[in-house]
């Protein structure tokens, strides 16, 4: 079977502006500009067949969005190249546009003064739907979505949530063979994440859409994709079934109690303690070894609890774990 | 592959009514910022009539650079109309906005060409302000200084200048508004364009009050052609002006249709949007 997204050896580089403080900076930069050369993706090969869930994944600055931008032609490469769908990006970006969805999670797309329906009625217009495919497509995502309530309310009183799954539903509302999820939850709170990860997931099984998702967090890439991609300053790291990679790397999770009385002896009976405050306790737990059931009854039984947070490290924490314990073999590229 | 699918010309032309739709429902869902916009042109034209009626009196005649006080001020009054119902925002600034904020991203992933979808969006915008606009200051002009006589067909071919000004202007401001892919501010040649329009544009001084040679200068540039002319005609008709303005219009249409996708086109590839 040929893949559906193939990346041959891509590069992309910026030349980024440089200028010192001051007058005489500023002066001397307009007339002799000073360029320095960023290398965002740099060599770069992969191939993502029909109906997987991918999450590409990195640090800040690792160089994910700059290669789904690539991978949607919204930015040309410096050199190599890709094909999506047989088309290639940078040349057939309005063709191509047809057959995939995006979502960046940090950019609206909805007309802000305007109810959802609005924009989800210009877009089927703008992606060629006919009416009855519309209705039927609308109908399929108001219930997956629970949009039905949100559609006729002006964009600007929805909350991030709501907000965040018309979004989503704009973008799969041409029923696109594979979407490029940019950061879909960012922001948002742990029942909206859910909706929208159960959404994501039920349209991959039972559509066959291909998944390329970026994320910071780390549930996102456990509970979405079956591999994973990592990046890191513009190289490939890893890549391999998000099994693996959970297994190997995101083995530790750090537990926040939050206390109604100040507590003075600690004696845990898992974990390692990484913040000790009067109010305030903070503790990594190893998954692979240890027990979080434990920690949590030891803490329910000897303190009066206010809260409790359960943190995922994150992605930068990862990254570093990474090079530091130098397993960059095997399935690392 | 997926096969390559025929345009449609009709699912196009659809697309981009769509686009000049939303634009529409979305400007004219603020009826008040409207309004309020027109008081400030209503103003200018008072001001306009005050200055010219203390020059016509000092003058002595009844016309000047061939047009009466009336035509003058429905003169000066449309063109400001038109001109202010295109702008805030301008053309260039919405793509500046939708460049620095990574709306761009979405905008040029779409199935469109992404500077007629921006034409038909901007038409759509400004349609609820240009009639509001032009109702009003209809309403000002009829106070000050009384009708004047128009003819059915002036007023067809001066709306058809009008459509080809706010398609040249649309296309000069979009390109201005498209070099924010190349340098980090584009505020200043706006600026810069603004002023010369409202110079060179007729929109404090009609261009029949011009000395010869700046008026003949002034006539073949892009900034004339855009508005004034078109309330010019819409005033006072003449076949022979008529005729000049088209071929102006569509020689700058062309040239800024070029600058337009060539800024496209260029800076498309040294899109630079680094990071998230």
């Amino acid at each position: 079977m040929s893949p559906i997204i193939s990346v041959n050896n891509l590069c992309k580089h910026f030349n980024v502006k440089e200028r010192g403080a001051g007058i005489s900076s500023a002066l001397s930069s307009f007339f002799k500009p000073r360029y320095r050369v960023v290398q965002a993706v740099e060599n770069i090969s992969f191939e993502v067949q029909a109906g997987e869930r991918v999450a590409f994944i990195g640090p800040n600055g690792a160089g994910k969005s700059t290669t789904i931008k690539m991978l949607t032609g919204i930015l040309f490469p410096s050199s190599g190249s890709m094909d999506v769908l047989g088309y290639n990006p940078s040349e057939q970006r309005k063709e191509l546009a047809l057959h995939i969805g995006i979502v960046f999670g940090q950019r609206p797309q909805l007309w802000y003064h305007l109810p959802a329906i609005d924009t989800l009625r210009f877009l089927a217009r703008i992606y060629e739907l006919n009416i009855p495919t519309f209705t039927q497509r609308l109908r399929e995502l108001s219930v997956a979505l629970e949009l039905e309530p949100l559609l006729n309310v002006p964009v600007r009183k929805l909350s991030l949530g709501q907000r965040m799954r018309c979004e989503v539903a704009a973008s799969l509302l041409h029923r696109p063979k594979v979407i490029f999820l940019d950061e879909p939850t960012i922001g948002l709170d742990v029942i909206a994440k859910q909706q929208i990860r159960s959404f994501i997931r039920e349209l991959n099984e039972r559509d066959q859409t291909t998944i390329f998702l970026t994320s910071h967090d780390a549930s996102d890439i456990e509970l979405l994709a079956q591999r994973t991609i990592v990046i890191g300053a513009g190289r490939l790291l890893f890549d391999d079934s998000t099994e693996n990679f959970v297994r190997t790397y995101i083995r530790s999770k750090t537990i926040e109690i939050i206390l109604r009385q100040p507590s003075a002896e600690i004696r845990l009976p898992a974990g390692r303690l990484v913040k000790h405050e009067p109010f305030r306790i903070m503790v990594e737990v190893d998954t692979r070894t240890e027990s979080i059931e434990s920690l949590l009854s030891y803490a329910v039984n000897h303190f009066q609890i206010q809260d409790i947070n359960i943190y995922d490290p994150d992605m930068e924490e990862v990254i570093r774990t990474m090079y530091s314990e130098n397993r960059l073999t095997g399935s690392m590229r | 592959m997926i096969p390559l699918m025929r345009i449609s010309w009709r699912r196009e032309i659809l697309k981009y009514l769509e686009a000049a739709r939303i634009s529409f429902r979305s400007r004219a869902a603020y009826p008040i910022t409207l309004l309020s916009r027109l008081l400030t042109i209503g103003l200018r034209i008072w001001i306009f009539y005050a200055v010219y009626s203390a020059t016509y009196r000092s003058v002595g005649g009844d016309q000047i650079g061939g047009l009466s006080l009336a035509q003058l001020l429905w003169v000066l009054a449309l063109t400001q109309s038109f001109q202010a119902s295109m702008r805030p925002p301008s053309i260039s600034t919405i793509v500046e906005e939708e460049i620095r904020s990574g709306e761009f991203a979405y905008t040029v992933c779409r199935p469109f060409s992404y500077v007629i979808y921006h034409l038909a969006s901007h038409i759509g915008r400004s349609l609820p302000t240009l009639f509001v606009n032009v109702c009003g200051v209809c309403a000002v002009c009829l106070v000050l200084v009384g009708p004047i006589s128009v003819s059915t067909s002036s007023v067809g071919l001066g709306l058809l200048c009008l459509c080809l000004g706010i398609i040249i202007d649309f296309l000069l401001t979009f390109s201005i508004g498209l070099s924010a892919l190349w340098i980090e501010d584009t505020f200043g040649a706006f600026i810069l364009y603004q002023k010369t329009q409202l110079v060179l544009g007729g929109q404090i001084l009609p261009l029949t009050m011009f000395p010869g040679l700046m008026r003949s200068i002034a006539e073949r540039l892009p900034f004339a052609v855009s508005f004034y002319s078109a309330a010019h005609l819409l005033v006072d008709f003449d076949y022979p002006l008529f005729w000049s303005v088209i071929g102006v219009q569509v020689f700058w249409i062309l040239a800024g249709a070029l600058i337009a996708q060539t800024c496209f086109r260029r800076g498309m590839r040294s899109v630079s949007i680094n990071g998230g």
